[in-house]
């Protein structure tokens, strides 16, 4: 049986004039320790599709209908005592914005520690313990004393550190990023995939990479999916859809990145990126 | 050429579909006319006397009653209401010119111009408001003028702090350095493009400073500081009919309510204003 | 030989911060842009790349030389004249817009500003404008939230070179934008760069874009320069460790298409 089974996901929101279909009968399967990574513009209903997995988007306003059966649990359905016992300990997420990932309030320890604390009822000494462990595993330099620091104290990427560090801290089964590495500068960001590389080989751990990037989820990910206007138009192996993409709007999107053009010569914008109504 | 959807008009907009909003302003536009329409033509003036008619219950002939005096109760709470009304709005402007002014230079020019006219404010808010107006009507003669410059000249304290804020932070606006960018000068980045966006902040400051201004003229005529007798403003009929408390409580609670209810409406519209201007809940922004 | 457009000599730049010691976030940088040619400059957060644009720019105090032309200039004494010939394109094209301005009101203000135009030649010179960024008509009478954000990119180019600068910084101008916008908006900057002449200082952390658009590469570190030459040669055969571990740092797949579409040797 897949971990995770997506079936018909369609997440809705009414708007003043309509509605807006954010996710459109989206169905896909991720195996234990499988590395999938979703792509898609803004807009497309990526990060939508799995925030509403993890029971973080709001219903109402927003109308979810299908099922997401997490290990035979249908998280769309479940009971939400069920839903947070599966949320935070055996599904993780880490988020984009590193600045306010973390509560600014909180020693770092205390943060990474609370997990644990929460989940497996450690007590506080235990908890810190590990949580230095945590630390010291996703490579905070000098972990046992910076522990104690604010997260105001630490740079972006070591505070996406410490994000991971929190999210994988419970063993979870699947890993969810949110765009984890699109607010890092270049060599910071190649540390963050690397780390998570590692410990997904590491652990065995399943992972769903969200990003606009094709080609950092190529880096990272087994498998690729394409997302656009709500649907999800592509989804096979990412040595196969990066070479030979089955969708005209995935090989458009390929298409139209600088690498693949000499300098200076003119970017060929695809039709099918064009946005009704001329440039965009 | 299409006209656009300006951020205003889609501000009005949600402020329109704020039922309690609407209902303040509706309420306050009913308190607004009965205040200035009323006494005139109310068969009554506010200080027509009838000592043979002193205390009266509610009637045909009065409406709400009479005072100790034989005055009409009702006339006298409309015109009451002229006063409250006319003191919040002077006092508010007085607040305004000198608050904003204040405020957007010392925000804009920043550094220490800023320091001092800040520590300034800080000095003047610190000073007991109370003794301060009481030692200006002691020191001049008791006018509504007088009041009207007290009062501002406390109000404007708040005011420049607020617009100094805000003016602090959309100097660090990209939009800001675009300006200067583009060579234009101080005075117009100032002035069209900077408080044109803090105009927002200060209408719902203003709609909620209003309430403060009138309960706090209610209160110093409510000491006998403010508005002389025969002359009316709410506070000064509450004064009056807190005296009548036991035997004739309308004259007491008609001049509550009038206030109550203006202060409610106002609260209402300045909440609802800061609802509809606030971007964040803007549906126009993609 | 005609001078480079734009020329800067040992420029420093040191914010100082009260009791603690100050801090030098340019430090003595020096690079020159021929006509016509754009120069990347690339680094990561903290290099002091915005801060070197903002120097140029006379927005902060600095030490060093500036030369437009081979003439030197002081932002001092010239003002708001300079102000028309070097012009900037900001990162987030919704906060460099003026959100209560309608687009055709943030184009007549430069015009009206700068050299007082009636009303005719500068309608003239802003449908111009229009034309060349792919703007509409009717886009004039709207607001900056009713666009999206490839769109509003095109009204920030639009009023960056409505004045006809002779030299633009471009700060990151594509990296907020989704890949098919950001492909629009290079070329657009291309159109510009071979229609207008334009010289530009163009600023990204995106190796892959820098090698599309940069005639000639700089790199920067904690606020030094260092290396610099042409476009080819530092992104394929970069001499400094640091460039060399940026390089390094692009995806797999950008490395390896990039070596792919490189202009034969």
């Amino acid at each position: 049986m897949s971990l995770l089974s997506v079936e018909n996901l369609s997440v809705t929101f009414p708007l003043r004039e309509g509605i807006c279909q954010a996710v459109r009968e989206v169905s896909f399967s991720l195996e234990r320790g499988e590395t999938l990574g979703i792509v898609g513009e803004s807009g497309s209903g990526k990060s939508v599709c799995v925030s509403s997995l993890m029971g973080l988007v709001p219903r109402p306003p927003a109308e979810i209908s299908g099922r997401a059966l997490f290990d035979g649990v249908d998280l769309l359905s479940c009971r939400p005592k069920a839903l947070r016992q599966i949320r935070g300990r055996r599904i993780a997420m880490i988020f984009q914005d590193p600045m306010t990932s973390l509560n600014p309030y909180m020693r770092v320890v205390d943060q990474v520690a609370e997990p644990l604390r929460l989940h497996r009822r450690l007590r506080p000494r235990e908890a810190r313990h590990q949580a230095i462990a945590a630390l010291e595993a996703v490579g905070i330099p000098d972990a046992a004393r910076r522990a104690g620091s604010w997260p105001h104290e630490f740079s972006g990427g070591m505070r996406q550190r410490v994000m991971i560090a929190m999210a994988m801290i419970t063993q979870p089964e699947l890993l969810i990023a949110d765009e984890p590495t699109t607010a890092l500068d270049v060599t910071v960001q190649r540390q963050i995939l690397d780390l998570i590389r590692t410990l997904q080989r590491e652990r065995g751990m399943a992972v769903i990479f969200i990003s606009h990037d094709l080609a950092v989820v190529a880096d990272v990910c087994r498998n690729l999916a394409v997302m656009r206007d709500g649907l999800m138009v592509e989804h096979g192996p990412a040595s196969r859809v990066m070479t030979h993409p089955g969708h005209p709007y995935t090989r458009a999107l390929l298409e139209c990145h600088p690498a693949l053009h000499p300098p200076g010569e003119k970017l060929r914008i695809p039709p099918e990126l064009m946005v009704a109504g001329g440039p965009a | 050429m299409s006209r656009g959807y300006s951020l205003r008009r889609d501000a009005l907009r949600r402020l329109l579909r704020n039922r309690m909003a609407v209902m303040g302003f509706v309420l306050l536009l009913l308190m607004g006319t009965a205040c200035v329409a009323g006494p005139w033509i109310s068969p009554y003036r506010y200080n027509e006397q009838d000592l043979f008619n002193t205390n009266a219950p509610p009637g045909r002939e009065h409406w709400l009653g009479t005072d100790e005096l034989g005055r009409d109760l009702l006339t006298r709470v409309l015109v009451g209401g002229r006063i409250s009304f006319a003191v919040a709005f002077a006092a508010t402007s007085v607040s305004l010119i000198i608050g904003v002014t204040y405020g957007a230079v010392s925000g804009y020019v920043g550094g220490r111009t800023d320091d001092v006219m800040m520590r300034i404010v800080d000095v003047l808010m610190a000073l007991p408001f109370t003794l301060f107006v009481i030692l200006l009507i002691s020191i001049f003669e008791r006018s509504i003028f007088l009041l009207f410059a007290a009062i501002g000249a406390v109000e404007w304290l708040t005011m420049a702090r607020i617009v100094r804020g805000q003016v602090l932070g959309l100097r660090q606006q990209e939009f800001i350095e675009a300006c200067q960018v583009l060579g234009y000068g101080q005075p117009r980045i100032l002035f069209r493009h900077l408080l044109p966006n803090v105009l927002g902040t200060i209408m719902i400051y203003v709609t909620l400073t209003i309430p403060g201004v009138m309960l706090t003229e209610a209160f110093l005529s409510f000491l006998g500081l403010g508005v002389q007798p025969p002359m009316s403003s709410w506070g000064s009929l509450l004064k009056d009919g807190v005296a009548q408390m036991e035997d004739h409580p309308l004259q007491m609670i008609a001049p509550g309510l009038a206030l109550s209810l203006t202060l409610f409406a106002l609260n209402f519209l300045g909440d609802g204003l800061r609802d509809a201007l606030d971007p964040r809940r803007s549906e126009a922004r993609r | 030989m005609t001078p480079p457009l734009l020329e800067i000599q040992e420029l420093r730049v040191t914010f100082r911060q009260g009791r603690r010691p100050p801090v030098e976030a340019v430090r003595g940088v020096s690079l020159e842009i021929a006509a016509g040619k754009t120069l990347g400059l690339v680094g990561e957060s903290g290099c002091g790349k915005t801060t070197l644009s903002r120097a140029v720019l006379g927005l902060l105090p600095c030490q060093g030389r500036i030369a437009l032309r081979g003439e030197e200039i002081s932002w001092r004494k010239g003002g708001q004249e300079l102000r028309r010939r070097v012009q900037l394109i900001f990162q987030d094209p919704y906060a460099s817009l003026n959100p209560r301005f309608t687009v055709e009101q943030t184009l007549h203000e430069p015009l009206w500003v700068h050299l007082r135009l009636p009303r005719a030649q500068r309608s003239e010179q802003i449908q111009r404008i229009l034309d060349l960024t792919g703007l509409s008509r009717a886009s004039l009478g709207k607001y900056p939230h009713e666009f999206s954000g490839g769109q509003r990119q095109r009204i920030a180019i639009a009023r960056a070179l409505v004045l006809e600068p002779e030299f633009v910084i471009a700060d990151e101008p594509v990296s907020a934008l989704d890949v098919s916008i950001q492909a629009q908006i290079l070329n657009l900057l291309q159109d510009m760069k071979t229609e207008l002449g334009l010289t530009m200082l163009f600023i990204s952390h995106d190796l892959a874009v820098v090698r599309h658009v940069a005639d000639t590469v700089a790199v920067m570190q904690q606020g030094q320069l260092v290396e610099s030459g042409p476009a080819e040669q530092v992104l394929h055969a970069p001499r400094h460790a640091y460039t060399q571990r940026l390089l390094a740092a692009m995806p797999r797949w950008t490395r390896t298409q990039s070596s792919a579409s490189a202009p034969p040797a």
